[in-house]
């Protein structure tokens, strides 16, 4: 039970995690430079093959970060120790050009244990949006025929760094609270390699803000079901920019700007059914972005609607429980997401697909997911990314408590 | 129920669960997709959703002031190069150098009072410079000093620096110039003159007793340009191993003659120095003098002058580059000089293939060299059209010396560019070339960002 890892598994996933590293940007896409760019979602590990689904689920074998209340879910002998990473493959397509970009890095740290038989806790951090983007263009040059390569680009996002409780009120409801540091940097800059010259525009962000759960369970013929629900009361972020001019030689300050940037209050629904190991779910989340205005003339702001639904089944069948058992999981996802641009809406849609693999006992798991999908639209000139992206959601566990014997 | 053979079952998964696998399988699909990625510098979608806050424009419409200056005087001691002649030239006018030095103090053996005088001669080796038309018959002489060298408290010796010579040479000789030869020496007999010395070996004369004696009996030398009909400069190595006077004798055995040679070498290399004479008359440059040694271009034919040893120099100003300073937030990225030389000057001549640029003020004085962000000095890049001269231009990057200027919001008028050449070839050259003032203008170029 108690095997330890070995040793070229580890290696090996570090490896991937070198290789996926090496290319720094955590998103890429040219949507990312409205507003606070790509809004993530919490959904991490196992769930991400599963459509994004999970305010339903309790944590078990892995976090779930969807819902506080899903860490009363979590084992009272293990701490999990969770790490995620991803690569992603997008090809952009306007009506009349396509082009292509791979990207890759860390996603998330998480940890989770119970530190009474009520409760349950989890910390770490995971992205709440992400900017990143590399736009070249050819400008021209006043007062000559010339014209030089100006690229626009941006990095940076809003990180959550949470500290969650789940406690269980009565065996069949949970109640959760997050505590959330968002933190996070946003850069955009105007440069010129040939020319050397980069006007940078860079806002900190930080505040700290509470997000609720709820998750009841009771039974229907054998079936147990779950009923998760999460709020967000929304938060102005607090912002403090830096704009620069940067020449071969000089680095003046600029007179800096005022942004406002705020996360959205949020709502969402998740219902699960459960029958030994085969679990579905399916989820409703709302964002409502509409009203906050991120002063730019090309974007509107709507409120962002997401469903998604999810299938965990074991390989060996319904109770035939083994040290040796495989989990796969399918699902998909659909989400307006906040933007409109050009009177466009901006819609993702995906399929995804996945299994977590025990790695040296059923208490580790790596949890592999593959997601298909697409984001935007072709019209007035906007493009569509069709997407591939793979996971790796290293989830972790050891005993606290219980002596080994077996070693 | 079958109880499953545990050993089989986990061979079964082995290959699910192996980790390389599906390792190798990521390196796999990230190698795929990035081989097949749109370079980053080239990825453009989204173009339209950027908003421009910086705009670059060229401007080349500031004036440009252009002058000739002429300097007083340059520093020619201890280059160790004696240059000699002289040559006409129709855009600068007459140009010539004559080359001054000692010799060494040796003592010296006893000759036997048999020996015979046969010769003596200035022995000297081509440095490799030369300068106008070798291909021409060439006329030097050598001649003696009637004071001596004297650095009169300097530490160097100018190019405006003369000193008495005896009007009738010692030596005179006719030749064909071999600049390129190095092994080659040329000899310029002065039979008298070394017979004299000859002597006064042979009678252990008093003067040679001591170098003080000695240098004060010889005093020194200058090599001149024999004839006004000279076309060219050549230069010989002046140091202690390449110029000599020579002394040969003999001596009579009784079946056959000894032959032998005393050797005087070239002396204080600190008092060797280049004079340069120039004549403006009938050139554009006639009245620089006059001119308290500096002459706009609008009075010398739309042209400016550089030659290295004369001293002569284009300077430019920037009369109206204050003006950018009447908008807000703006850097100069990029300033460029452009200018051609005039394309009928460097037929006989070639053109100087590196200009370097110095800071000048008010009194036109040669300060700091430019430099880039290194600290290296910034030199021209140069084009040459050899063929048609059509596209002989050269370019120069002014933006570390504008960015500078502009520092205290200031633009001084005042502080101007000389432009030269490097400090050895300055004052060992003879190196020339004629800036061209209107057709087209001088042109600063700079690229302005204001956002």
């Amino acid at each position: 039970m108690c095997k330890p890892l070995k040793i070229y598994n580890l290696l090996s996933f570090f490896l991937v995690f070198i290789v996926f590293n090496a290319s720094s940007q955590i998103t890429s896409s040219p949507y990312s430079i409205f507003g606070l760019g790509c809004v993530e979602g919490n959904s991490i590990g196992a769930t991400k093959a599963m459509g994004g689904t999970g305010i339903a689920f309790m944590s078990g074998h892995s976090i779930n970060t969807l819902n506080p209340a899903s860490y009363g879910g979590l084992d009272s002998l293990v701490n999990v120790f969770e790490l995620g990473v991803f690569g992603k493959y997008t090809s952009y397509n306007t009506s009349n050009n396509s082009q292509s970009f791979f990207n890759a890095n860390i996603k998330y740290v998480a940890m989770g244990f119970r530190v009474a038989p009520k409760l349950a806790i989890s910390f770490g951090i995971i992205p709440y949006s992400t900017i990143g983007y590399n736009i070249n263009t050819a400008a021209p040059i006043e007062g000559s025929n010339l014209e030089y390569l100006k690229t626009f680009s941006g990095e940076g996002g809003v990180n959550q760094f949470y500290l969650g409780g789940g406690y269980n009120i009565t065996k069949d409801l949970v109640f959760g609270i997050n505590a959330v540091y968002l933190f996070g940097t946003v850069t955009h800059s105007e440069s010129s390699e040939s020319l050397y010259y980069s006007l940078q525009d860079l806002t900190y962000l930080s505040n700290i803000n509470l997000n609720y759960g709820l998750n009841y369970k009771f039974m229907v013929n054998s079936w147990k079901y779950n009923i998760g629900l999460i709020y967000d009361n929304g938060k102005a972020l607090r912002t403090k920019n830096e704009s620069t001019i940067i020449t071969e030689t000089e680095t003046d300050v600029l007179k800096s700007h005022s942004y406002k940037y705020k996360i959205p209050q949020t709502f969402g629904i998740g219902l699960a059914l459960e029958k030994d190991l085969f679990k579905i779910g399916m989820d409703y989340e709302m964002k409502k972005w509409k009203g906050i205005d991120f002063n730019n003339p090309l974007l509107e702001t709507r409120n962002s609607n997401r469903y998604s639904f999810g299938v965990e089944f074991p390989s060996q069948g319904i109770r035939k429980r083994s040290s040796k058992m495989l989990f796969y999981r399918f699902g998909a996802e659909y989400c307006g997401s906040y933007l409109i641009i050009d009177k466009v809406p901006i819609n993702y849609r995906s399929i995804s697909f996945g299994a977590g693999l025990p790695v040296g006992g059923i208490l580790n798991v790596i949890n592999l997911s593959l997601e298909l999908g697409q984001n935007g639209s072709k019209k007035e000139g906007l493009f569509k990314e069709n997407f591939c992206t793979l996971h790796v959601d290293l989830s972790l566990k050891d005993h606290w408590f219980v002596k080994r014997k077996y070693d | 129920m079958k109880v499953l053979n545990p050993g089989k079952k986990y061979k079964e998964l082995s290959i699910l669960t192996d980790i390389p696998v599906w390792f190798l399988f990521a390196i796999f699909i990230t190698t795929v997709f990035t081989i097949s990625c749109t370079e980053a510098d080239k990825f453009t979608i989204g173009d339209n959703f950027v908003e421009s806050q910086t705009n670059l424009k060229i401007i080349d419409t500031f004036k440009i002031d252009l002058s000739t200056v002429l300097l007083d005087s340059i520093a020619t001691s201890g280059t160790g190069v004696a240059l000699v002649g002289g040559y006409e030239d129709e855009e600068f006018g007459t140009i010539g150098s004559e080359s001054y030095f000692e010799l060494a103090y040796r003592t010296f053996d006893d000759v036997e009072d048999l020996a015979i005088f046969d010769s003596a001669s200035f022995v000297m080796v081509y440095s490799g410079y030369s300068y106008g038309d070798t291909t021409s018959l060439m006329k030097i002489s050598i001649n003696q000093l009637t004071e001596s060298i004297d650095l009169d408290g300097n530490s160097y010796l100018y190019s405006n620096s003369a000193f008495d010579y005896s009007q009738v040479p010692l030596g005179t000789r006719l030749f064909y110039p071999e600049p390129h030869s190095s092994d080659t020496s040329l000899s310029i007999q002065v039979n008298d003159f070394g017979n004299k010395i000859f002597n006064l070996i042979i009678d252990q004369d008093k003067n040679l007793a001591t170098s003080d004696l000695f240098l004060d009996y010889l005093k020194g030398f200058v090599i001149t340009s024999g004839s006004s009909d000279n076309r060219a400069v050549v230069g010989f190595l002046a140091d202690e191993s390449h110029l000599f006077l020579k002394i040969y004798y003999h001596i009579d055995q009784e079946t056959s003659s000894e032959d032998h040679e005393i050797s005087i070498p070239f002396g204080a290399s600190n008092k060797q120095f280049n004079s340069i004479q120039y004549d403006f008359t009938n050139t554009e440059l006639d009245n620089i003098k006059s001119d308290n040694n500096e002459v706009s271009s609008d009075e010398t034919g739309n042209k400016a002058y550089l030659q290295a040893l004369v001293g002569l120099l284009p300077k430019i100003n920037f009369p109206t580059l204050q003006n950018v300073l009447l908008e807000n937030n703006w850097k100069i990225l990029k300033a460029e000089l452009i200018f051609e030389p005039v394309k009928t000057s460097y037929d006989l001549f070639p053109l100087p293939e590196k200009l370097y640029f110095y800071e000048t003020d008010k009194l036109n004085r040669l300060n700091a060299v430019l430099k880039d962000a290194n600290g290296d000095a910034l030199i021209t890049s140069f084009t040459l059209d050899d063929l048609y001269k059509e596209e002989t231009y050269y370019t120069f990057d002014i933006t570390t010396f504008i960015n500078e200027e502009f520092t205290d919001s200031y633009f001084d008028y005042e502080h101007g560019l000389l432009i030269a050449l490097n400090g050895t070839e300055l004052k060992s050259t003879l190196e020339r070339m004629v800036i061209e003032g209107k057709k087209p203008p001088i042109k600063l170029k700079i690229y302005y960002l204001s956002y």
